[in-house]
């Protein structure tokens, strides 16, 4: 099981967008898949349409004896669950704090799900909080959508700066270029800078694309909505590229 | 053996209808628990895929390959777990074509090295019936198939994961429809019906229900009966070559009964027997040369990756050699198998089994089975400790090819009258001696190997093509199968202590029950 946390201390850098649809390609593939909202706001969880249980409140979650495959919930995509979210959300920080080694609860609660999921997908809220630093202890990888603009990388900088202060052990930092609008000079410099998977990038561009707000509109992943569309296929190359970065745990 | 009747499917169960009900009227009927949307007909081909001898289907699972509209899709269905889809692109007939994911890793250690291959299909024309939430996410499914060809109609219902009060709705409220009923056989059962198969029909296994008190005539025709059954049901696939294991199965079933007649002439008509003994040995030479070569071709990508790179690297001139002698060696195999001669034997041997003349006019024969069979595997077992204690620190491998046959006679005695012995008591024998054997076997294939090695070193070195890197890595590789063979004596003189001990001998004494004896 491979944890990928997508993770941006900024908002509307498209994290939601790339955490659904990058967990539904994995589950396309024939993996089984998992998300987990951990935005209050839910946007995976409305983007897929699941609600949470009545009883995944945010207490129960964090308790050690409560079992997270008790709250997951099928998608209607094929092989991908989710732990859905809502605005109850919002005090899984204040639960987290109430119990032991709370930066490690969250890996604590993902480690029963090692051979139930190859991949288990984080939607993180854009924030630093103590729910950040326990996504940081339980993610192999950190997916970090960036728009090339001076505010976006700063908080890459921070980013990196964040997981030093409090990460124990390594967490791959995965930065890529996300909604990139290249009618922007500033956007273009940034493809230019960051072309070729320099500076740690990823090779693949994620455009600003219509296509996004379609398939967020019809409730379904990009590939559902505009299989060929330049969007989609910038996903499906992004999660080649996650997928060649991680260490395949599908074979 | 796992029953097949009903849908064993983890999350789905399978309803019957009686009488034709359109999906409309379903989408009608389930409209209490939430909208229903129907979707569109699609033409499916659905092809239940197994090993020969239903591996996949004994680890409880069912693995489905569906074609519709030119595309191929996999359907794996694990026992405990929640069933996984995978798009396929061509033909999917190893574990290794299998799509990365956890279909394979699921798969591969249950199918090791059989093949996958058809066991049942059906031709279908399905919709799909989903039950809607308020935010029209699918909380319960519904596929209506009707079969091409007949108007029964199958309701296959699937409870989601976190949706399990709404799945048991639907599925109540659809069992309380008039004319739906639980659907009786499985899908597979039916499919593989009309190719003449039922699930869990074959097994190499001797699994032969003998009383204690059958007399031991009647008990060693029904175990010579089930061989020629095993020997039968394996030819084709050994001739088409399917996979390594019908030769494998094949090869066993003469063994076996080898050593049956050679083990029970007390009980046979050794006399009788004597035109079959010769067939059997010639059949056993026939097929041995493509066995060996198979391990050989098995072991070596394993051999590969133990040694270092360049070694392995090298050593492809070697592979593609053993490629061409097993292909060579098969088509010889193939046309003994298709032979007149074979067809005739398998054809008088039948007769012969159901004749009079299989047992000897003996008072042995009459006897209950329990006391001959525990006085023939006594007597085994005291030969086989006798050779190996016979035996210096250094045997020849010749000597310990001799007791691996020893092993093997026992171990089939035992497995032919385990269940007239008691289970429990011929178990835990059967289980060491198998550890015996496996150490035998490997210590033998590798001499076979080392062999092998030399044959092929010299036909390569006349050949020009040969670089010295190739002989050097052979040279290597046959080091390295020293080792190895040295390892397997070692094991082999632990699992000997073992099984030569006190205990043992004491199991192995009470096997016919006090006062029970046949001599």
């Amino acid at each position: 099981m491979r944890v990928i946390a997508v993770w941006s201390i900024k908002g509307g850098v498209g994290k939601t967008t790339a955490a659904v649809n990058l967990a539904a390609l994995a589950a396309r593939e024939g993996a089984r898949a998992l998300l987990w909202d951990l935005d209050p706001q839910g946007g995976a969880s409305f983007l897929l349409r699941v609600s949470p249980r009545r009883k995944a409140s945010p207490r129960r979650l964090a308790r050690r004896s409560v079992e997270l495959r008790r709250m997951v919930r099928a998608t209607d995509v094929p092989n991908l669950d989710l732990l859905p979210s809502d605005l109850t959300y919002r005090t899984l920080e204040l639960e987290l704090n109430a119990r032991k080694s709370p930066s490690r609860r969250l890996a604590v609660k993902l480690t029963p799900l090692d051979g139930h999921y190859d991949w288990v997908v984080l939607d993180c809220a854009p924030s630093v909080t103590l729910v950040s630093e326990a996504v940081l202890h339980a993610a192999d990888d950190l997916l970090v959508p960036v728009i090339p603009s001076a505010l976006s990388l700063r908080t890459l900088e921070q980013t990196r700066r964040f997981i030093a202060q409090t990460r124990s052990k390594a967490v791959r930092v995965l930065p890529f270029l996300s909604m990139v609008d290249r009618r922007r000079r500033l956007h273009r410099e940034g493809c230019e800078r960051f072309a070729g998977g320099a500076e740690g990038f990823l090779r693949t561009i994620v455009p600003m694309s219509s296509i996004v707000e379609r398939a967020a509109e019809a409730r379904l992943p990009l590939f559902a909505v505009a299989p060929s569309s330049r969007a989609t296929r910038a996903f499906a190359s992004l999660w080649q590229e996650v997928r060649e970065q991680s260490a395949s745990p599908t074979d | 053996m796992t029953s097949d009747t009903g849908d064993r499917e983890t999350n789905r169960r399978v309803l019957a209808l009686e009488a034709p009900l359109p999906p409309e009227r379903l989408a009608a009927a389930l409209q209490p628990e939430g909208e229903v949307a129907v979707g569109r007909a699609v033409q499916l081909q659905r092809t239940y895929l197994d090993s020969f001898d239903w591996r996949v289907w004994g680890s409880g699972g069912r693995l489905v390959l569906e074609e519709s509209g030119g595309r191929q899709s996999l359907h794996w269905h694990p026992g405990a777990m929640s069933p996984v889809t995978a798009p396929v692109a061509g033909t999917v007939r190893f574990a290794s074509d299998l799509p990365a994911g956890p279909i394979r890793r699921d798969l591969a250690p249950i199918l090791e090295m059989r093949a996958l291959l058809p066991m049942g299909r059906v031709a279908l024309r399905q919709r799909l019936v989903r039950v809607l939430d308020g935010q029209r996410k699918t909380v319960a499914l519904v596929w209506w198939e009707e079969r091409s060809g007949c108007t029964a109609i199958r309701l296959r219902t699937e409870v989601l994961t976190g949706y399990e009060r709404a799945g048991e709705a639907v599925h109540r409220r659809l069992l309380a429809l008039e004319s739906v009923t639980p659907a009786g056989e499985s899908e597979l059962a039916l499919a593989a019906a009309e190719h003449g198969r039922r699930p869990g029909d074959y097994s190499s296994r001797i699994d032969l229900e003998l009383k204690p008190e059958t007399p031991a005539g009647e008990a060693a025709r029904a175990v010579l009966r089930r061989l020629a059954d095993t020997l039968r049901a394996n030819v084709d696939g050994a001739v088409e070559d399917l996979d390594t294991e019908f030769l494998h199965d094949l090869r066993v079933a003469v063994r076996r009964t080898r050593a049956a007649l050679g083990q029970l002439k007390a009980v046979l008509d050794p006399e009788a027997a004597a035109p079959y003994v010769e067939e059997l040995r010639w059949l056993g030479n026939a097929t041995g040369p493509c066995r060996d070569l198979d391990v050989f071709q098995l072991n070596v990508e394993g051999y590969r990756k133990e040694l270092a790179p360049d070694t392995a690297a090298a050593l492809q001139p070697l592979a593609d050699r053993l490629h061409h002698m097993r292909a060579q060696s098969h088509r010889e195999l193939a046309a003994d198998l298709r032979s007149r001669r074979f067809s005739g034997f398998i054809k008088r041997w039948d007769a012969f089994l159901d004749s009079d003349r299989l047992c000897a006019d003996t008072a042995t024969a009459t006897l209950p089975v329990r006391s001959v069979a525990a006085d023939h595997i006594q007597r085994a077992y005291g030969r086989f400790l006798n050779r190996a204690q016979g035996m210096g620190p250094q045997p020849p491998a010749e000597g310990m090819h001799r007791l691996r046959i020893d092993a093997k006679k026992l171990r089939y005695l035992l497995e032919f009258f385990a269940s007239a012995l008691g289970k429990s008591a011929a178990r835990p024998l059967v289980r060491e001696l198998k550890a015996i054997q496996d150490t035998l076997g490997a210590y033998h294939d590798l001499h076979v190997q080392q062999l092998r090695l030399q044959e092929v070193g010299r036909e390569l070195l006349t050949d020009n093509g040969t670089g010295a890197d190739t002989l050097l890595a052979m040279g290597r590789l046959s080091a390295f199968l020293e080792t190895r063979q040295e390892q397997h004596h070692h094991d082999f003189a632990r699992r000997f202590a073992t099984f030569s001990d006190k205990s043992v001998r004491k199991a192995v004494a009470r096997l016919g029950g006090a006062g029970e004896r046949a001599r």
